[in-house]
C-alpha cells in the first residue's frame, strides 16, 4: 500500500515492482513495520496477495540470503506465494482428501487455492507450504519427513494434519526458540529487534575476526530459555537489545574456550593410553558397554532420535499441563 | 549467572532470579541437545579414568569428534 502510494501506482503494478525487488529494502521494511492492518485498501491487497502471484518481499529475501549464505548458514529463502503457485499440481492429488472437509479450491485467474470460507487459513497456508517444500525433494518410493520450526499453534495444526494425510509421510514440529526484551517477544513489527543487517555489523564492530555463526550456535546450546509450562514457546530472554549483542559476543568467546576444552580433554585421555584402570567400579559398565554406544551413535538417525523422544509431541505436552 | 548474561544487573536481577524462582510455571531452562549430551557425559567419566586402553581411547574420541560435527564446530 505505501509502495503504490510513494509510486503512484495501482496495487497490482506496486505489487509487480516489488515483486522485481526494485525498491530499496530499508524502504520495504519501513512500510511493512508501519502497516496499517485495515481498511478497504488493506483488504483490496490482502486479496491481491491470496492470488500467490507476487513475492512483494523479494529485495528482503535476497538480501537476507546473501548476508546469511556470507555468515556461514546454507540457506534457501522460499516465498510463500512462491510454494503456492509450485504447490498447484500437489493440491490437485490431495483435493480428493479434502472434499467434504469444508476446505475448497477456488480459482483465481489461473491460480488454484486451498480455501476455508473466503481466505486461506494460517493453517492452510503453512500446510500448503509443507506440502510445496517437502514434495520436490521426495525420489521415488522415498517419503520425506519435513520438520517444521515453529512454535505457533497454526504449525502444529499443519503438521498433524500432513502428517495424517498418509501418502506425503511424517512431519514433526520442533517450537525452536525466540528471542524476547524483559520478557516481550522482540518483534520486527514494532521496530524495537535487531535486524539480521545490524546484528552482523554490531557483531563485527566487536569481534571483527569472528564468526558469527559460531556464537548463534554456542548461544543456543549453552544459554537457557525462559520457558512457560503451559506453552511450547521458549524465548532467550535479554534486558535489550545491547544485552543481546553482548551475550552473542561472549558467546564467541566461550564457543572458543569449549573447544579448546574439549581439545585438551582429549590430550589428556591419550597421554591415559595403556591399561585400564578407573577410579569407580560403575565405571566398569560404561566401558563394557562403549562399543556398542559408539555404534549407536554413529548410526544415528535424526528423525528416529525427534520421534523417540518423550517430550517430542508438543500437543502432549500441551494437554499435559492442561492447557 | 544467567540472568547477569540476559543483561539484568543490581535491583532489577534480584526481581528477575524472584520470577524466575518463585514461579512455578515459568523458570530458565537449558534446552536439551543429544550430540551435547553424549559430549559432557564423556567429560563426566573421563575424570574417573586412570588409564584406559587405547581401543577404548579411540572409541571416546571417535564419538567425541562426531558429536562436535554434528554440533557444526569444526574438527579439533
Amino acid at each position: 500500500m505505501a509502495a503504490a502510494e510513494r509510486l503512484n501506482l495501482s496495487l497490482e503494478e506496486a505489487a509487480q515492482h516489488l515483486t522485481q525487488a526494485v525498491l530499496p529494502v530499508d524502504e520495504v521494511i519501513s512500510a511493512y513495520r508501519g502497516r496499517i492492518e485495515q481498511g478497504k485498501i488493506f483488504e483490496q491487497a490482502v486479496q491481491l496477495l491470496d492470488q500467490g502471484q507476487y513475492d512483494i518481499f523479494a529485495a528482503v529475501a535476497k538480501k537476507m540470503q546473501s548476508i546469511l549464505i556470507e555468515i556461514g548458514f546454507e540457506t534457501s529463502i522460499v516465498a510463500e506465494s512462491g510454494l503456492l503457485i509450485s504447490s498447484q499440481d500437489i493440491i490437485e492429488q490431495v483435493n480428493p482428501v479434502w472434499r467434504n472437509t469444508g476446505f475448497m479450491f477456488s480459482t483465481e485467474k489461473g491460480v488454484k487455492i486451498l480455501k476455508k470460507g473466503g481466505q486461506l487459513t494460517a493453517t492452510g497456508k503453512s500446510l500448503v507450504s509443507l506440502l510445496g517444500l517437502s514434495q520436490p525433494v521426495i525420489e521415488k518410493g522415498e517419503k520425506t519427513m519435513p520438520i517444521f520450526v515453529d512454535a505457533s499453534t497454526d504449525a502444529l495444526d499443519s503438521v498433524n494434519v500432513f502428517s495424517s494425510l498418509g501418502d506425503f509421510g511424517q512431519a514433526a514440529l520442533l517450537p525452536g526458540a525466540g528471542v524476547s526484551f524483559a520478557g516481550d517477544i522482540a518483534s520486527g513489527t514494532q521496530g524495537e529487534a535487531l535486524t539480521l543487517s545490524e546484528l552482523v555489523d554490531a557483531f563485527r564492530a566487536k569481534c571483527p575476526e569472528g564468526s558469527l555463526l559460531q556464537a548463534l550456535r554456542h548461544m543456543v546450546l549453552a544459554t537457557p530459555v525462559v520457558k512457560d509450562k503451559g506453552s511450547i514457546m521458549s524465548l532467550y530472554d535479554f534486558r535489550d537489545n545491547k544485552s543481546l549483542v553482548a551475550a552473542v559476543v561472549e558467546s564467541y568467546q566461550l564457543s572458543l574456550d569449549f573447544k579448546t576444552k574439549i581439545s585438551e580433554m582429549t590430550d589428556s585421555l591419550r597421554v591415559r593410553v595403556g591399561s585400564s584402570q578407573i577410579t569407580n567400579k560403575s565405571m566398569d559398565k560404561w566401558l563394557q558397554f562403549l562399543p556398542q554406544r559408539t555404534t549407536a551413535l554413529l548410526n544415528v538417525k535424526t528423525g528416529e532420535v525427534l520421534s523417540s523422544m518423550n517430550n517430542f509431541n508438543p500437543l502432549k505436552n500441551l494437554y499435559k499441563h492442561g492447557s | 549467572m544467567a540472568v547477569r548474561k540476559q543483561g539484568y544487573k543490581g535491583k532489577e536481577a534480584g526481581l528477575k532470579i524472584q520470577e524466575y524462582m518463585g514461579n512455578q510455571q515459568k523458570g530458565l531452562y537449558l534446552r536439551g541437545n543429544y550430540f551435547l549430551g553424549v559430549i559432557k557425559s564423556i567429560i563426566r567419566q573421563q575424570e574417573q579414568i586412570v588409564s584406559l586402553k587405547e581401543e577404548d581411547f579411540n572409541l571416546l574420541e571417535t564419538s567425541v569428534q562426531f558429536c562436535l560435527r554434528r554440533l557444526g564446530y569444526a574438527k579439533i
